[in-house]
């Protein structure tokens, strides 16, 4: 027994799978991809079968073994060099529902994200340079095969049971399952970020969403709403959401989850390249769409919309 | 008075605020400390810190070479002491050289004589300076008053050009009559008067004013800012003053936005974004004004634009847009920044209060961006180059301007 080699190394009862529980629970990159439960393997059949159904993305993982049934859930995570918490967001994607596939998509990774992708059990599309920002949500959504799909961020571990709230508001009804988050507001200049989010709801006629976004994660929509305003605009947010209010889609602030306390502090980017004026630019883009939607003219908000000051 | 600063330049502004130096060891400083023998470490102490900021402050004005803030009060001082003994030389030499010479008679000269007297400083001046131009102006009339034993009947201001007002008069005769009161204490060569329905009656009371002027149509405005345009239209004045027929507006106020437009700004808005309170307590029109702004790189201007009364026009502005673009506020708000015309915020102003109907909120500012989209493309100049579009498609709507360039 000392000198056993290679599959004779371990006796034969370490070998069994282990409960799924205890699997799941493994640290970052211990796990071993081909030991994930039954329940992970649901996936759309054709994701092995067409390789090439996106450029450049690597898909791995698949178990076809059983019989394939759709997902019920779909998570989407945008990854770029995100490996510190990458293995946890996933565990928590994983958690939302018994039924649900993660799809990571890895652009411009060089820090081992993909690895821990891959041994997560996570289906993957890697690309080998950065897609940009949102564009990752957008590819994923275009390969998604859940009824319900939920956006969130590779750094930033938000428990299964908070997410579940996002889910389980499209599963009662809900198309779009909006973060209610409007961030620090409660003072007299706040960032254009904000400025922008509640703008433009109050210009689509809908200033009780405030400032929550689909900007912002998590995020949750369903598959009627990801048909609605198709998989591309998912790249630019808020005309997404400005077509999914055109659209007469149901969205609701779900819940409160505070992202700007989640959100790693990125003083460098601040300063040498602040996503503000893209947020704004993207915002701008949602108006232009809205006024010239349809070739009708400008529409109009309700009355009520704006409330007390028109001037 | 502040213009279009950007968030950019604020946040600079306050990252060069020196952190407080705290001597290395708790050394203890100061007489209060010596003399109690206390060893605890400066910044320990209660109120120590704001003490030795402020000395900093001090040490560092001096340094510098700038007048200390008591200094400059007595210099004001002064200086106002000074343009009173001028004004009550000059009121002097009017009155002998008018004996009979009635107030209205000396209003207009001691106007020219300020303005000519002013001039030189006005020149060069800052805005805080052509403030105080401003306070001068009255130390001058009291001395005026001094010398002539006659009251000069309203303000003096250092205007180089005409300037005329513009007020909207709906139903409250009372509170236009008060509104036309402060008007009339400003060197003004006419106040249109445009009349809604309700105010027609008023058309002869108002006719017996000299400067006043008054249009109306018999089937009325659609809003205060469409009577403003119509009124707008009639006047040729170099700045044209746009005040609320419903709340009136201290002269001395209103002649900081004459002055401020006078000296070059192309419009001068009064101050609504400090009477709105926290952001979420503003509302969806507030946000809209402030994004316009901020859409189209000026920040700095937070919530405020063209159509809040009261605010000023250069003759430069209203040819630029229009008056007709006064109908809808934000699309004229647009307009002139869209043009590169000057536009500042005059804090001391206090913006009237005047309310819109909400739903004209949301058709003003779509035709603003309507307007300015079509002319300078999707995103208005703010770029997206990083984003790959072409991994899914395409994405995005509109031109594709500022877009990553393989797209």
């Amino acid at each position: 027994m000392k000198d056993r080699t290679g599959s004779d190394r371990f006796p034969r009862r370490r070998r069994a799978r282990p409960p799924a529980h205890r699997k799941r629970a493994l640290p970052a990159g211990k796990g071993r991809a081909s030991a994930r439960p039954a329940r992970r393997t649901a996936r759309r059949p054709s994701a092995a079968a067409e390789p090439g159904a996106v450029q450049g993305a690597d898909r791995t993982g698949a178990r076809g073994e059983e019989a394939w049934r759709p997902p019920a859930v779909s998570v989407i995570i945008p990854v770029m060099n995100e490996k510190r918490t990458l293995a946890r967001v996933i565990r928590e994607a994983y958690r939302v529902h018994p039924r649900t596939e993660v799809i990571a998509v890895l652009n411009g990774s060089t820090d081992g994200s993909l690895a821990i992708a891959k041994a997560s059990g996570a289906r993957v599309l890697a690309f080998d340079r950065p897609l940009g920002h949102d564009v990752g949500r957008a590819v994923g959504a275009r390969e998604a095969a859940g009824d319900t799909l939920l956006f969130v961020d590779a750094d930033m571990v938000i428990p299964a049971a908070r997410l579940r709230d996002f889910t389980e508001a499209i599963e009662r009804g809900t198309d779009i399952a909006l973060n209610d988050y409007s961030g620090p507001r409660k003072r007299p200049v706040v960032h254009n970020v904000i400025l922008a989010k509640h703008a433009l709801n109050a210009l689509l006629g809908r200033p009780d969403l405030e400032g929550a976004s689909m900007t912002a994660v998590p995020h949750a929509m369903s598959r009627r709403a990801l048909a609605a305003i198709g998989a591309e605009a998912l790249a630019v947010p808020p005309l997404a959401m400005t077509k999914a209010i055109h659209a007469g889609m149901n969205i609701k602030r779900v819940r409160h989850i505070d992202v700007g306390s989640l959100n790693r502090p990125r003083t460098k980017r601040e300063r040498t390249g602040s996503l503000e004026p893209l947020i704004i630019g993207d915002h701008l883009e949602a108006i232009g769409w809205w006024l010239k939607r349809d070739g009708s003219g400008p529409p109009k908000p309700a009355a009520e919309a704006l409330g007390g000051d028109g001037a | 008075m502040r213009n279009g600063v950007s968030a950019g330049s604020m946040k600079k502004s306050f990252k060069g605020k020196r952190p407080r130096k705290v001597p290395a060891g708790g050394r203890t400083v100061g007489r209060a400390a010596s003399r109690t023998g206390s060893r605890r470490p400066l910044a320990a102490r209660p109120g120590a810190g704001r003490r030795q900021r402020r000395s900093a402050r001090t040490h560092r004005q001096s340094a510098s070479g700038r007048i200390s803030r008591a200094f400059a009060a007595k210099a004001a001082g002064s200086a106002a002491a000074r343009w009173q003994r001028e004004g009550a030389a000059d009121g002097a030499a009017w009155r002998a050289a008018h004996p009979a010479g009635t107030a209205e008679e000396l209003w207009p000269y001691a106007q020219r004589a300020w303005t000519e007297k002013a001039h030189g400083s006005l020149a060069s001046a800052s805005r805080a300076e052509r403030k105080r131009l401003c306070r001068d102006g009255s130390a001058y009339a009291a001395g005026i008053r001094q010398g002539s034993g006659m009251e000069v009947p309203g303000e003096l201001l250092p205007l180089k050009g005409t300037a005329s007002a513009v007020v909207y008069a709906g139903a409250d005769a009372q509170r236009l009559r008060a509104v036309l009161a402060e008007l009339e204490r400003l060197p003004l060569v006419e106040i249109v008067v445009v009349l809604g329905p309700d105010a027609l009656p008023m058309q002869a009371e108002l006719l017996s004013h000299p400067r006043i002027v008054t249009v109306g149509s018999p089937d009325g405005y659609a809003s205060p800012h469409a009577a403003r345009a119509a009124g707008a239209r009639l006047t040729g004045a170099d700045t044209v003053l746009f005040a609320d027929g419903a709340e009136p507006c201290p002269a001395r106020l209103l002649g900081l936005l004459l002055v401020e437009a006078d000296a070059g700004a192309d419009a001068v808005l009064s101050d609504r974004t400090a009477q709105e309170g926290t952001f979420d307590r503003r509302g969806g029109a507030s946000w809209l004004r402030e994004f316009l702004n901020v859409t189209l790189g000026k920040p700095g201007l937070r919530a405020n634009a063209v159509g809040g009364v009261p605010f000023a026009l250069s003759r430069r502005a209203l040819d630029a847009i229009g008056p007709e673009a006064l109908e809808m506020p934000a699309r004229a708000q647009a307009s002139l920044l869209a043009s590169g015309l000057r536009v500042a915020v005059c804090d001391d102003v206090p913006f009237s209060g005047e309310r819109d109907s909400p739903s004209s909120a949301a058709d003003y500012h779509t035709a603003a961006w309507l307007d300015c989209l079509s002319a300078r493309g999707a995103r208005l100049g703010f770029p997206d180059h990083k984003r790959n579009r072409q991994a899914i498609g395409g994405g995005g709507d509109g031109s594709d301007d500022g877009r990553h360039p393989q797209l």
